[in-house]
């Protein structure tokens, strides 16, 4: 009864359509039916007489304002030039693609391996002889270096348009606001500007940079010159930083002061262990003073409040990206000095990240945050206070930059900052660890991407592809650095000495023979030219564009094989009739290094070169599969945290560990503004700590994007 | 004639939605930052008629701090039918190594050729259309 009901409904809807059909006089291929108010694919709509009732572009990063000032523009050219009008395919598709290419939606990077753009044009809404375009346009840079680092990720979050190469060329300058609050520095306010000027790639330095916070408890100012550089060996990036820091932060006992001037250098290797690590070290120098005001605290005998300093410190570390995790582990040693000569104390902190996150449902992503720092002090002379571990709820660094961020002290997020550091020696403790849980749940949601869009078969196929492209040049890259491929360019300028050989034999041949095999003879002259430009250009070129040009020499490129044809042309074509004992010795000289490049080419590690390539690209897979699949525009989320943490030596209730369960929520809205706003209990609080602490950190966009 | 996969949601041949065009560049860097190949891939579909188009741009400089400036060389071919299958795997899956290789080496150097009057541009344009055709053999 249902079927019989559902095959009338059908046979009434057909009806309607075929009536429709022929009223619209559209070209339908026969058999095919038409939905209600829907388009079809083997629709004219040119001759079909269709108009262009509206036309709209799609980019999801238009929430950027410079993409979005473009895509703006552009929107009033393609409406300006299809709306209201007639379609036709010319103007539709040729002139609006044109213009679409015209406003260059990427940045004109050269340090990019592989850019991909991707437009294109869908038909919606066909009713009543009007229909609407919409122009879809996704662009994409894959970098030479993505890293698998917490740090990528978070960025990937807050700024995704950065991760797909979506940074505007005509922004120099880069200016984010921050601001935040805990009891201990009060609400404070800053920012961070960056300039990075246009075409100086040649300078040690490519940017500058200026950071501040302040509040009525305390101040931070850091500037800095940044220099780096990525290459294609075993270090991927490498960048050095020369850095100088003033800054006051309280205590509820008084004081810090800080002003230090640094010089550092950090790495970055290429991935390893089948792409699926990536390792890190550098060094920091640095001096400066460290001054304190604290009062009516005991002080352990090694301490001095105020002294000047100079220190040193080395780190190293590994992370790691799997499809829904990142995993960092990292190790830092300072050794410092008072006076500057000889070791009053060393430092040594260790610090595991991991980040687990899974969508359960569309989008709607739980994230699983934790953080497990350890620190100890050894002190043979005399220690700064503040180079004791304080603890609170604020982050310390190990070094400056923010590309790698070791946490350098006891985090509890239940205690204001630098409140819990009370031990049984005194202010700030020798020994820490922490332990930090964040867990949230985006409730509500807005995909980065399209839903529908991001789920499709065939656009999750197509971002495949630009992996693939780019893993293809990848792969070519590293067959070009394999030995065998080296030895076989070291045979080229012999190579291009027997065409060139052959060349003059086949004229002095061609000469005497009277005008007989007239065509045999060109071509054969025509083989050698093209084989010796081949030649000639793989000489002139190196690493992947060389392989390519080696590669058009040999049988493994079918279309050109150009040895094999001047071998055939002038072998078996012309000297099979002429029979020239000259041509005959100078092929088989030619033939005979053909056979050793051929050799040589064959001996090359392709599927080494495959693998390289395939673990070089690893990164870029996950990264961008989760940005397409799993990236929001914004999302609120309820936030649980759980902190412990210890410090010491503990006696008598001073040091000790603390507990810090808590919860609030995270607002996040795409290179726009982040923020978290919790509270968290201490529930075995001594007097200076608090009952507890409200946290709350913000970051909000680069106004200058 | 080809008709490959949709690369929107739901487009088969009755819906509200339906793909009429495609064009995908794939820009390739050589790691000296001196040579730029664009490999353009446009896909046109009038009803039942379906076309493809290469666009090959080359660009060249001789420092890597100066700009790329325009094109020295840009070739549009239309594919040939017997290859639309080949530009439609291209679109999707991207370049193969061979491809990418064939691109920025043969194809290059001939439309470079092509440009400075020393090859016939035919066959400078069917040497860009070989990257669609270019595998390894082994």
């Amino acid at each position: 009864m249902k079927r019989a009901a559902l095959c009338f409904v059908q046979s009434v809807v057909v009806c309607v359509v075929a009536s429709t059909a022929c009223f619209a006089q559209t070209e339908v291929a026969p058999g095919k039916i038409i939905a209600f108010n829907g388009c079809s694919s083997t629709t004219n709509f040119e001759t079909g007489n269709y108009r262009v009732r509206s036309s709209q572009v799609d980019d999801p990063f238009a929430f950027l304002w410079l993409v979005k000032r473009k895509k703006s523009d552009l929107s009033a050219k393609i409406r300006s030039l299809v709306d209201g009008k007639p379609f036709q395919y010319e103007v539709a598709v040729n002139q609006a693609l044109q213009l679409i290419e015209a406003e260059k939606f990427l940045s004109d990077s050269a340090d990019v391996r592989v850019q991909v753009s991707l437009e294109f044009l869908t038909v919606e809404h066909c009713q009543g002889l009007e229909l609407d375009l919409v122009y879809h346009v996704y662009s994409t840079q894959i970098p030479q270096v993505l890293s698998g680092t917490p740090e990528s990720r978070s960025t990937e979050k807050k700024a995704p348009q950065q991760t797909v190469g979506q940074t505007e060329a005509g922004s120099p300058i880069h200016l984010a606001p921050s601001g935040g609050y805990n009891a201990s520095e009060r609400a404070s306010g800053g920012g961070r500007l960056e300039i990075q000027p246009r075409g100086a790639d040649w300078l040690p330095f490519r940017s500058f940079t200026v950071e501040g916070q302040g509040s009525s408890a305390m101040r931070f100012v850091s500037a800095g010159l940044k220099g780096g550089k990525d290459s294609q060996g075993w270090l991927a990036h490498s960048e050095w930083i020369v850095n100088y820091e003033s800054s006051s932060s309280p205590t509820n006992a008084g004081n810090f002061s800080r002003g230090t001037f640094s010089g550092q250098f950090s790495a970055v290797t290429k991935a390893f262990a089948n792409g699926n690590l990536t390792g890190r070290f550098g060094f920091l120098i640095g001096g400066g003073n460290l001054q304190s005001s604290l009062q009516n605290v005991n002080m352990a005998s090694n301490t001095v409040p105020n002294t000047g300093y100079f220190s040193s410190k080395v780190y190293a570390g590994i992370s790691s990206r799997l499809p829904h995790n990142v995993f960092a582990t990292s190790y830092g040693l300072e050794l410092g000095s008072t006076s500057g000569t000889g070791m009053d104390w060393r430092k040594h902190i260790g610090d595991v990240q991991h980040e687990f996150w899974y969508p359960v449902g569309d989008h709607h992503i739980i994230e699983v945050e934790s953080r497990f720092t350890v620190g100890a002090l050894e002190v043979p002379g005399m220690v700064p206070v503040s180079e004791r571990f304080f603890g609170g709820g604020s982050e310390e660094l190990f070094f400056p930059g923010d590309s790698w961020r070791i946490r350098a002290n006891p985090v509890i997020r239940a205690i204001p900052a630098n409140r819990f550091y009370l031990t049984a020696d005194g202010a700030g403790a020798e020994d820490f660890l922490s332990y930090n849980l964040t867990a949230a749940w985006a409730a509500w949601r807005k995909p980065l991407f399209p839903s529908d869009l991001s789920r499709d078969a065939d656009f999750t196929r197509l971002l495949n592809g630009q992996i693939h492209t780019a893993t293809s040049i990848e792969q070519n890259d590293f067959a070009s650095k394999d030995q065998h491929f080296g030895d076989l360019v070291r045979r080229l300028p012999a190579v291009q000495k027997d065409l060139e050989d052959l060349k003059s034999v086949v004229q002095s041949a061609e000469i005497a023979s009277h005008g007989q095999f007239v065509a045999e003879f060109k071509a054969c002259a025509s083989s050698i030219g093209v084989a010796s430009s081949r030649v000639r250009s793989a000489l002139g070129a190196k690493d992947g564009m060389q392989y390519g040009d080696v590669r058009a020499l040999l049988p493994v490129d079918k279309n050109e094989d150009r040895l094999q044809r001047v071998l055939s042309a002038c072998g078996d074509r012309l000297n099979g009739q002429l029979k020239s004992p000259e041509i005959t010795a100078s092929l088989g000289t030619l033939d005979s290094e053909f056979q050793r490049v051929q050799t040589d080419f064959l001996g090359i590690d392709q599927q080494q070169a495959s693998c390289r390539a395939t673990q070089e690209m690893a990164f870029v897979h996950r990264t961008l599969n989760t940005l397409i699949k799993e990236v929001n525009m914004f999302s609120i989320s309820p936030v649980v945290v759980f902190d412990v943490a210890h410090i010491g030596p503990a006696k008598n209730g001073l040091g000790g560990t603390r507990y810090g369960p808590g919860g609030g929520i995270r607002f996040a809205l795409a290179s726009t503004v982040n923020f978290t706003l919790g509270y968290a209990w201490n529930p075995q609080h001594q007097p200076a700590e608090g009952p507890g602490a409200m946290f709350f950190s913000l970051q909000t966009r680069d106004l200058f994007h | 004639m080809s008709t490959g996969p949709a690369l929107v949601p739901s487009s088969d041949d009755s819906t509200s939605s339906v793909l009429i065009a495609i064009k995908i560049n794939f820009t390739l860097n050589t790691p000296d930052g001196l040579r730029r190949v664009i490999f353009g891939l446009e896909k046109d579909t009038q009803a039942d008629a379906v076309v493809w188009k290469i666009n090959f741009q080359l660009f060249e400089r001789d420092h890597k701090t100066d700009d790329f400036g325009d094109a020295i060389v840009t070739l549009d071919v239309e594919v040939d039918i017997a290859l639309h299958a080949n530009a439609e795997a291209a679109a999707q899956n991207g370049l193969t190594p061979p491809q990418s290789a064939h691109a920025l080496g043969p194809a290059s150097d001939d439309a470079k050729a092509a440009q400075a009057g020393q090859m016939d541009t035919g066959d400078a344009k069917q040497t860009v259309q070989n990257t669609l055709t270019a595998s390894d053999s082994q």
